[in-house]
């Protein structure tokens, strides 16, 4: 009867307290109910051996307690196919931040790579903790039993059929670009602006700095615009509308400062001043180019919106159009 | 990749598990305690884990499906369970529905033969 109490101890240790000695009480009848009943089969005890294999078939003490708590899992059948997709989403844009990041260190050197070290976690840590995260808000949704949340939908938010959507890895990626650019130009990091090799210090020239508000401001709206797309499909034309009205006001936006003619400071402390004017029309002619080349980009980008908008307005079919 | 477990046995364990439950509160429209409850089952053809038949008993009580009480019977103190008026009531129509899904099986798997 040793392993009886022993097999009962275990099976006790982890029962909810208040129902420990009621169901320890009902199991010990239960065993021995069936020793009595195997050992008027067989006439004679049963051995340690037999004793043992009947423990075994009657379930592991933590299968055996498990049972009598409330929670059998911690995310159920129901809310699975929520967690998996919200996990999928997190970390993609976990991923798209880190992989902006990672392009920044590579391209700007070790300045960046000072300022991500010291600002953002390791990517192993952020995903684990975003992993956690998404796991615990489902598993909260099991427990408070709010899965008829999860599940309320309607399928006119659900993406359209017709033309390839943009990946979520690139709008994880773009929102990972956006959140940079907006911690760039508001001040929180900054990016190397000294070239070693020929002693320039390179700034933005004042232009930049009347328009800082405007930019910021289509900054945020571009982060806005992305994770709007991230989160809802669905909403493909409004998603269009907004991107026409980005691209728009980025063309506005850079249209102006490219009235301004001259948009980097350059200075150096050991080149004579007829260099330093030769290399500052040399960062002008490149900027120049940079500029017209976005603005001719944003113009294509505002001419796809409206293409899709467009295609989207044609190819919506009515129910009296499908049933005539 | 091949799945170790026979398709065979977790469907058959799938298509049991449901309907325990039922044979459960069936057998319990007379009074029994665990282990007679188990043999009882098992003369019917009804195997059930005996790790599994207690916590069910409890989550049925708890449900108020079933009512218990403590007696001496053989020298032991023994748990004994039947069914309360609550769940004589949900026997009924879970009878019902299982009349009607069995004959709806019935036709499809008779016309299919």
């Amino acid at each position: 009867m040793d392993l009886l109490e022993r097999y009962l101890g275990a099976v006790a240790r982890n029962l909810p307290e208040r129902q420990r000695a009621d169901v320890t009480a009902e199991l010990r009848d239960a065993l021995l109910s069936e020793v009595e009943a195997e050992e008027s089969r067989l006439g004679r005890a049963q051995t340690r051996d037999e004793m043992e294999a009947l423990l075994v078939r009657f379930g592991h003490p933590l299968t055996v307690s498990g049972r009598y708590r409330k929670t059998q899992h911690l995310i159920g059948p129901e809310v699975f196919p929520f967690w998996w997709a919200g996990l999928k989403a997190a970390l993609t844009i976990v991923a798209g931040v880190y992989f902006v990041l990672v392009m920044l260190v590579i391209f700007s050197g070790e300045e960046a790579y000072a300022v991500v070290d010291t600002a953002a976690p390791s990517m192993t840590e952020a995903l684990v903790v975003t992993f956690g995260v998404v796991t615990l808000v489902c598993m909260l949704i099991e427990r408070f039993g709010k899965t008829a949340m999860l599940a309320r939908w309607r399928p006119r938010n659900l993406p359209p059929p017709q033309g390839r959507a943009t990946s979520r890895f690139e709008l994880a990626v773009e929102i990972g670009m956006s959140l940079v650019f907006l911690l760039w130009w508001s001040g929180v990091v900054q990016f190397r602006n000294f070239i070693p090799g020929i002693d320039l210090h390179v700034s933005l020239a004042p232009v930049w700095a009347a328009w800082f508000w405007p930019i910021l401001g289509y900054g945020a709206y571009e982060l806005c615009v992305n994770l709007l797309a991230f989160a809802r499909p669905g909403l493909a034309r409004l998603t269009d509308w907004l991107y026409l009205i980005r691209s728009l006001s980025a063309v506005a936006i850079l249209s102006a400062v490219y009235q301004a003619g001259h948009w980097l400071v350059v200075t150096s402390s050991v080149l004579p001043p007829e260099e330093m004017a030769k290399a500052s029309a040399n960062f002008d002619r490149g900027m120049r180019v940079g500029i017209l080349t976005t603005i001719l980009i944003f113009v294509i980008s505002a001419g796809v919106s409206l293409w899709r908008l467009r295609r989207r307005r044609e190819a919506a079919p009515t129910l009296s159009s499908r049933s005539a | 990749m091949p799945h170790d477990t026979d398709p065979f046995e977790t469907l058959r364990l799938e298509l049991r598990r449901g309907s325990l439950i039922l044979a459960v509160l069936g057998q319990l429209r007379r009074e029994h305690y665990g282990y007679s409850l188990r043999i009882a089952l098992a003369a019917s053809g009804v195997e059930i884990d005996e790790g599994a038949l207690y916590p069910m008993l409890r989550r049925l009580e708890t449900q108020g499906l079933l009512t218990s009480e403590w007696r001496e019977e053989e020298r032991r103190n023994k748990r004994f369970y039947r069914l309360s008026p609550m769940g004589a009531d949900l026997l009924t129509r879970l009878i019902a529905e299982w009349r009607g899904l069995n004959k709806s099986l019935d036709e499809i798997l008779d016309g299919g033969a």
